[in-house]
């Protein structure tokens, strides 16, 4: 690679990562997220002061609802968050003056006793709300150790504000990542989409990246082991059967991405959506959740390609194939079907994989992509795991393991009648 | 967190040489009392972080970026052929080898040590074989960290494992945030309500035909090529305007309630992105697909949707998007395309005074030069506003705007362009004596010349006597006798020279007479002439170029009388003589 070829390869790279800002949003952020600040510290040290009712308070609050609504139609979410001496508004160091410093401080100190390091604000507050977070922000702090969540109470009946902890670097006693099981990471996974869903559904901004470190796991252990993407859908969880699904959707759909060959990239925007895909359910209850799911991840604001594609998953993951969505949502159509049928379900009978495969196999080229769904028959096997078979020596047996490659023969666990029927339940099994 | 965001909408600045220094120009210390070792590592992050910062800056094409990355390629190759592998730890602030720090930099908009940090990378490891294109892929990460207001898809971390580098090892820890927090973070947060899926979601279950068993198909790699090129860097223009109809279509659902402005964004993002990417097709149909929004009915739920359809229209020909338009056009083509005329009169109202308003700001030499193309399309049905909008500029945009108007006007706007040598601004003088010098000759332009060569400073004068020698206008030559008399006490010896030589070309031999009388020799027993040494000057190089013999036989009867400055001058004349003899031979 010559130096001109690499120069010409960073000057796009920098513009494309150009598109996710633009100067003119950072320069407002730093006027606007200045005067934010210095209108909370204002609002704290007033509401000391002067009752809720006063006039003075008015004005004040008045002016933090107004700007606050500016930030959020520019950003989606407002982050203020407090590093050390400094303290940034999404990302942007609020610059002060020497003189002015001495009001960032006083935030932070009021900020500090109640062990807040960050706070969010997801959707507009009107003056009185802006006063009731000055008040309660003013109030004596609780004890340590339990400063955070007493004003987290105070603030309980503002959905839309949320507490961060203090921010510290942190020296010693971390831990490298390491190379998990599956299971570890799909735990974690679980714990991750429950949080993502209790935000989104709190009217919060969508965090992709979070979501994105668990897929970018998953990624790299599935590879190691392409059979345990299959087992997932048959596993039940102690999460509940939603975030469940959303585990299996994501790891099925991983499977099948690499089946496809995508670039890791690519895979992990795949993960992200199909991770995210079903979000919409938190607001819709049933139908329609596809466009509440867009409208909740529609908050997110900065270009990429993940975002759209996200977008495209979510609205289209339901059409058949011949309606012609996007690669995402086709292979989401996909593992999303196949997780539905074969996945335990309260009060509705499950298929058995093999079952649910061909019943899918029928509609190949219809509602499923056709190439697409060959692939996925290749990953999962033409006896997917979980499948119970009945050999010619009379013995049963159920399939372990998921892709019937050369070399690879398939996992099989051998078990007896009353074995098997004792563990799946199924009578005449 | 980040405080630079990238400027490339912005013009770039040069590339300073002090950039190109590995002492630390970005707020990076030198670790003290290293030896030879750690030294070099040092001095190579801190060119690392320098080059990652300087893409924001400076234009990536520079020719010293350049130089500094080949540096750069060069000190890591040979680093890693010596040392096998550099396993560095990173900290807050330092980068350290072996314990020993030998990066520090405690600006945490500079910090290359602090981003790496913050996102939660605490080794990297990098080994032999490290070269150009990991160097560039890295160089892109680090880069792309130093923006960003909206990053919330990607961070260090998870670029570095989308780089998939061979030769290059990162150690991370979990979570996104390095720092620690105190407190549990199982405590409870205001607004953060348990929510569970409901267990029946995607229920009913799809109705699916009968059962028919799958059979074991190979997909042709060809087939699998199409599916990735679906997620590919090309595709991603027609996926966004995919995203926009299908929102288009949602917004007209009355069941969905939805406004326009909880969509407005992301139409802004994708305009942005399309015109950044040189997509003039896809900017075409965005532009059709707004215009067709703004011609549908405004909903009950949504009354203010026409109204915003209608700003998000404007908004795609204001100043910033007609100059991320204009930017799109590769730099190495230089060339106005049909399409991009196309685009720019669905999206800009007035598409003339739009470019001129960009052509204002613009620095870029590739981008003018497509602003101007477009200028002179546009300016054709209105030539008065692109007179009215030059007389109101300075600088290089007026000299853009004469380039134009002389383009559009052609031969009737000669006169006008020629008035312009006489202008306040050296730029458009310039630019006017550009296409005077290449215009037919006429007497309307001849005085213009005149006025505008008593006026310009030696450098355009010279430029001004080109044209008058190619005029062979002997009107010409009168004043510029006269001028040479009345200044010759304050010419320059090498304009005095050009002056000559015109002069010489105009006059022919019937001029000789004059010249020799500006070499007539002083009085009494003194050497040398009676006018000032310019005067001389003009005369001998006059005589120079007069092909009769006898301006050779005035040259050699002067340089007797010549004392020692001018006998250079008169032997030079002579001289000049015979190398044009000598040429016309050949």
């Amino acid at each position: 690679m010559s130096i001109t070829a690499m120069q010409r390869s960073l000057e796009k790279a920098v513009a494309r990562a150009s598109l996710a800002d633009d100067r003119d949003l950072a320069g407002r952020l730093r006027d606007e997220g200045q005067r934010l600040v210095f209108l909370l510290n204002g609002l704290v040290r007033s509401s000391r002061l002067y009752q809720a009712d006063n006039a003075a308070m008015d004005g004040l609050a008045t002016e933090t609802s107004q700007m606050l609504k500016r930030l959020l139609a520019l950003l989606g979410a407002v982050h203020i968050v407090m590093v050390e001496d400094q303290i940034y508004v999404n990302e942007v160091r609020v610059r002060m003056k020497e003189r002015e410093q001495e009001l960032l401080d006083q935030l932070m100190l009021e900020l500090g006793r109640h062990e807040v390091g960050g706070l969010s604000f997801h959707s507009p507050l009107e003056p009185e709300d802006i006063k009731s977070v000055g008040r309660a922000l003013a109030a004596t702090a609780a004890e340590p150790g339990h400063a955070r969540a007493a004003l987290g109470g105070r603030l309980s009946g503002l959905p839309g504000v949320e507490l961060g902890g203090r921010y510290r670097f942190r020296l010693k006693g971390e831990k490298l990542a390491v190379t998990r099981d599956t299971g570890e990471i799909l735990r974690r996974g679980a714990t991750l989409v429950q949080e993502t869903l209790a935000q989104l559904a709190g009217d919060r901004l969508p965090h992709p990246l979070l979501v994105r470190r668990v897929v970018i796991d998953l990624v790299d252990t599935l590879g190691d082991t392409p059979s345990r993407a299959a087992i997932v859908p048959l596993r039940r969880s102690v999460h509940g059967v939603g975030t469940q699904h959303l585990l299996s959707v994501t790891t099925l759909a991983l499977q099948l991405g690499r089946a496809v060959g995508l670039p890791d990239a690519a895979l992990s925007d795949l993960g992200v959506a199909a991770m995210l895909h079903d979000v919409g359910y938190t607001r819709s209850g049933r139908g329609g959740h596809e466009v509440a799911g867009a409208r909740m991840l529609l908050r997110q604001r900065g270009f990429h390609e993940g975002k759209i594609r996200r977008l495209q998953a979510t609205l289209e993951h339901h059409l058949s194939a011949e309606g012609g969505p996007s690669l995402f949502a086709r292979i989401l159509r996909i593992v999303d079907d196949y997780d539905v049928l074969v996945a335990p379900r309260p009060g509705a009978p499950q298929l058995p994989p093999p079952t649910a495969q061909a019943a899918m196999w029928a509609a190949r080229g219809t509602l499923y992509d056709p190439d697409l769904l060959a692939l996925f028959v290749r990953t999962m096997g033409l006896y997917p795991p979980g499948s119970l078979l009945e050999l010619s020596d009379g013995r049963w047996v159920v399939s372990l393991s998921g892709a019937r490659a050369i070399g690879h023969a398939t996992a099989w666990k051998t078990w007896t009648s009353s074995c098997c029927a004792s563990s799946c339940g199924r009578s005449g099994c | 967190m980040t405080e630079g965001v990238d400027g490339s909408d912005e013009p770039k600045t040069p590339f300073p040489a002090a950039a190109e220094a590995d002492t630390g120009e970005g707020g990076e210390q030198k670790p003290q009392g290293l030896g030879p070792r750690y030294q070099r590592v040092s001095s190579l992050l801190t060119r690392l972080a320098a080059t990652a910062r300087s893409f924001l800056l400076y234009d990536a094409g520079n020719e010293a970026i350049n130089r500094f990355l080949t540096g750069l390629l060069e000190s890591l190759v040979s680093t890693l052929q010596s040392e096998g592998q550099l396993v560095l730890a990173v900290l807050p602030y330092e980068l350290k080898l072996d314990d020993q720090p030998v990066y520090l930099n405690r600006d945490r908009e500079r910090s290359l040590a602090f981003r790496l940090h913050r996102d939660g990378v605490r080794t990297l490891t990098l080994r032999k074989g490290f070269q150009a294109e990991e160097l560039t892929r890295l160089l892109e990460i680090l880069s792309i960290r130093y923006t960003g207001v909206n990053q919330r898809e990607d961070d260090m971390v998870t670029l570095l494992w989308k780089a998939r580098f061979e030769h290059l090892d990162v150690g991370k820890v979990e979570g996104i945030v390095p720092e620690g927090t105190e407190g549990s973070t199982d405590e409870p947060t205001a607004g953060s309500p348990g929510v569970a899926l409901p267990d029946d979601l995607d229920l009913p279950r799809p109705e699916l035909p009968p059962p028919k068993g799958p059979t074991w198909i190979e997909v042709a790699p060809e087939r699998l090529q199409a599916l990735c090129d679906e997620v590919g860097e090309a595709a991603l223009p027609a996926d966004c305007l995919a995203l926009l109809g299908r929102l288009r279509r949602e917004l007209a659902e009355p069941r969905h309630a939805m406004t326009f402005g909880e969509v407005a964004h992301l139409f802004v993002e994708v305009r942005d992105y399309l015109l950044s990417v040189d997509r003039l097709a896809a900017l075409k149909r965005f532009g059709a697909l707004l215009w067709e929004m703004a011609g549908e009915d405004t909903p009950d739920w949504d009354p203010g949707r026409h109204a915003a359809v209608y700003d998000l229209l404007d908004s795609c020909g204001d100043r910033r998007a007609v100059r991320r338009l204009l930017r799109s056009v590769p730099a190495e083509e230089r060339r106005l395309r049909p399409d991009l005329i196309e685009v720019l009169d669905r999206v800009c109202p007035e598409p003339l005074v739009a470019v001129m308003d960009t052509l204002a700001e613009e620095e870029g030499q590739a981008t003018r030069a497509v602003a101007r193309q477009a200028l002179e399309h546009y300016a054709r049905r209105k030539p008065g506003l692109l007179e009215q909008r030059f007389l109101l500029s300075r600088g290089r945009a007026a000299a853009d705007l004469l380039r134009v108007m002389m383009h559009v006007g052609g031969e009737a706007a000669a006169g006008f362009v020629a008035q312009q040598c006489l202008h306040a601004d050296a730029a458009v003088q310039d630019e006017a004596l550009w296409h005077l010098a290449r215009m037919p000759y006429s007497g309307a332009l001849g005085r213009s010349l005149f006025e505008a060569f008593r006026m310009a400073d030696s450098a355009r004068r010279g430029r001004i006597l080109e044209i008058v020698a190619r005029s062979a206008d002997t009107r010409f030559l009168a004043p510029l006798a006269s001028f040479v008399e009345e200044r010759a006490g304050q010419l320059a010896t090498d304009e005095a020279s050009h002056i000559g030589r015109v002069l010489g070309i105009l006059g022919g031999a019937e001029s000789i007479s004059r010249w020799q009388a500006w070499l007539q020799p002083a009085g009494g027993r003194r050497k040398g002439f009676e006018g000032p040494l310019a005067r001389v000057v003009a005369a001998a190089t006059a005589l120079a170029f007069i092909r009769a013999e006898a301006a050779a036989e005035a040259l050699g009867a002067a340089f007797d009388d010549a004392d020692e400055t001018s006998q250079p001058w008169i032997l030079g004349a002579l001289a000049q003589r015979q190398r044009q003899a000598w040429e016309a031979v050949r």
